[in-house]
């Protein structure tokens, strides 16, 4: 019977094939605990694990000597060692002794914790040990389930021309990494999200996947018929035939999309009479940065910084930045532009870090640069770490929520005590740094000629910007027809600032929702937008569709829509004159 | 107790082979025997601990020893920290 199964859209594509079930590291999260009493006998259960875990490195072992592979066998001589280590197995059975863990959970949390302890060492090469240590303590939790290495994924390439669908808990980056898009078609997990590394990973590689997707996805049988619909976020099980045929004519199309997609990538974004611009990223952590410069971008427009401050009880050091913002541009490369937005806290990101206290209008509140200007501590140690990281690449300053010239000028201000500190201290960075602001506020879209005169750039962010100028709350779901960039007020302030920067012969960007949406690309055009920062996907089909559009003909469109009554107005103008929405 | 000090000559430090090296010269002592680095001191017998200090080259590492063979421990511990060997 035909069944369908919902989760999270983590990599976009279609695959057909056969389910083949991954029974791996089935390490729920949390914790589970063992009766009083029963210590002993889950001390025996987890010390016969960590002896069969043994049995099976040394037995790789041999092979590998067999074979001459020294070098690799030393990785796994000290495999061995971690086997016997105080800290690690000792710190395991002490979990199951004194706080009854069972003995999955307590492996599991006493690899985490030393992972964790060596991911944080000022080492590279130490921290790259926190995967040797995670995939011994996979081991023994393997063992404890009694599943030896050839059941993962191995066993999966068995299915003969037929492509598998791998249903699995969850995957391990380096799972994912393993998988070989030849033979997987796609992955399904019942853990997960959208950010997850193993779903990064599969939209890197190009597999559709679905994460997230529940229990469901765990009742699954080998060889039973799957549909995933990265898309859509759906897994159809043993479809029925005209599902199936509909499927596999959108497996069709997608692939003819993505191989033109693909020629844009490495290219220069151009428009068919040769108007340049820079398609660029919005980005929220260094892997963001990487997947973007794979995914064709030729930078970021927006590093959204505050998602470093946020899911852990402390603020981020200096040194922390620095190598998130340092690493980001080495994703990139010299030369490639990198914009760091300063954090971005309040509103709907909340940090308890900084216990702000609850607001009835968050979004007109204490936030972002407000917040900074108010605890230069915080603020100066982000701007030290940019700062620094400038030495190693192409980075802007930018600071969100500016409504007026003063709060430009203090933050400047903190900027140029933070250039002296590091002067001072001998510390390199660029002295030619640019700085701009987001323009958001209303207010700052008025004053953009006086603001052009004194700043690098402006990127406009206009998520904010469209719920502050049309009095619309963005995450209000009823206030839908409200929340629309195209609306003619909003394109009129965009048009003022664009030329106010121009004027001043500045450039402006934008890195709000906006930028990457296929409609609103032609009016952005016509009115000189610079720069737009999207979300990586985005990226190839709006190089695609702005090689074939004419800038010298969008000036007249442009001015056309701002005299237009509302968004659906403005949409439907488009629609009829850029009859290149449609290749 | 015994109780030496040693500058690190490896140039990429106390990386995984001389660790393992340094555990197993830990391992001819019955008793304790603990590295020092920095104020941070850990036992010797774990892989986990002999990495964490992260010596790098021209650190100074104090190698203490207590029990039988301590002494011979803190000299093998020695021999791997002024081995110049590279990886």
């Amino acid at each position: 019977m035909a069944t369908k199964i919902k989760g999270i859209a983590a990599s976009e594509g279609y695959a057909i094939g056969r389910a083949v079930i991954l029974r791996e590291e089935v390490v729920p999260e949390g914790i589970s605990y063992i009766e009083a009493g029963e210590e002993a006998a889950e001390l025996t259960r987890f010390d016969s694990a960590v002896a069969s875990a043994r049995g099976e490195l040394e037995a790789l072992l041999d092979r590998m000597k067999a074979d001459g592979r020294e070098k690799e066998s030393e990785i796994f001589e000290a495999h061995l060692m971690l086997l016997e280590d105080e800290e690690l197995i000792g710190a395991a059975q002490e979990r199951i002794r004194s706080q009854r863990y069972k003995a999955e959970a307590a492996m599991n949390e006493a690899g985490e914790e030393v992972a964790d302890m060596l991911a944080a060492l000022d080492d590279e090469y130490l921290r790259e040990r926190a995967a040797d240590v995670r995939d011994v303590s996979r081991r023994v939790i393997r063992k404890l389930g009694n599943r030896s290495e050839s059941d993962g994924l191995q066993a999966s390439s068995a299915a003969a021309n037929e492509k598998s669908i791998l249903f699995a808990f969850d995957l391990t980056p380096s799972d994912t990494a393993q998988l070989d898009p030849s033979v997987i078609g796609g992955f399904v997990t019942a853990a997960g999200g959208r950010t997850s590394h193993s779903a990064i990973i599969a939209r890197s590689v190009g597999i559709p996947a679905i994460v997230g997707a529940g229990e469901g996805a765990l009742h699954i049988e080998n060889g039973q018929l799957i549909i995933v619909d990265g898309a859509a976020g759906l897994v159809l099980v043993d479809p029925k035939d005209e599902e199936l045929a509909r499927y596999q004519a959108l497996q069709q199309q997608a692939a003819g999309k993505r191989a033109l997609l693909d020629q844009y990538r490495g290219q220069p974004s151009v428009s068919a009479d040769g108007h340049q611009v820079e398609l660029v990223a919005n980005i929220g952590s260094v892997q963001d940065a990487r997947q973007a410069q794979e995914l064709g971008a030729e930078g970021v427009g927006l590093f959204r910084t505050e998602f470093l401050y946020m899911g852990r009880p402390d603020l981020p050091t200096e040194e922390e930045q620095f190598k998130a913002y340092k690493e980001a541009a080495e994703a990139f490369g010299p030369g490639s532009p990198i914009v760091i937005r300063t954090m971005d806290i309040g509103g709907d990101k909340e940090l308890p870090s900084l216990q702000l206290e609850k607001e009835d209008n968050p979004f007109l509140g204490y936030r972002a640069i407000r917040i900074c200007l108010d605890r230069p501590d915080l603020f100066k140690t982000q701007l030290r770490a940019v700062l620094r990281a400038s030495a190693h690449g192409n980075l802007k300053i930018m600071f969100p929520m500016i409504a007026t010239l003063g709060e430009w000028r203090q933050a400047t201000a903190l900027l140029e005590q933070a250039k002296q500190e590091l002067r001072s201290e001998n510390i390199a960075f660029n002295e030619q740094i640019e700085a701009g602001i987001m323009i958001e506020i209303p207010a700052a879209a008025q004053m953009a000629d006086r603001f052009a005169r004194e700043v690098d750039f402006f990127s406009i962010g206009t998520n904010d910007l469209v719920q502050y100028t049309m009095a619309a709350d963005r995450m209000n779901p009823k206030l839908g027809y409200l929340s629309d960039p195209l609306h003619p007020p909003v394109l009129r302030l965009i048009d003022r600032v664009i030329r106010a920067a121009h004027k001043e012969n500045k450039w402006v960007g934008m890195c709000g929702e906006m930028a990457g949406t296929p409609v609103a690309l032609p009016i952005l055009l016509g009115m000189g937008l610079d720069e737009f920062s999207m979300s990586a996907s985005a990226v190839l089909p709006a190089r695609a569709l702005l090689s074939r559009l004419h800038r010298s003909k969008l000036a007249s469109l442009s001015e056309a829509v701002l005299d237009l009554d509302d968004a659906e107005a403005v949409r439907s103008y488009v629609e009829k004159h850029v009859p290149e929405l449609k290749d | 107790m015994v109780e030496k000090s040693y500058v690190v000559l490896n140039p990429t430090g106390i990386h995984a082979r001389p660790a393992k090296k340094i555990v197993e010269a830990a391992k001819i002592c019955e008793g304790t025997v603990y590295l020092e680095k920095g104020g941070r001191k850990v036992s010797a017998k774990s892989l986990v601990n002999v990495l964490s200090i992260g010596a790098k080259q021209n650190d100074t590492v104090t190698v203490s020893a207590e029990g039988e063979k301590a002494e011979a421990a803190v000299d093998a511990i020695g021999a791997v920290l002024a081995t110049a060997e590279a990886e």
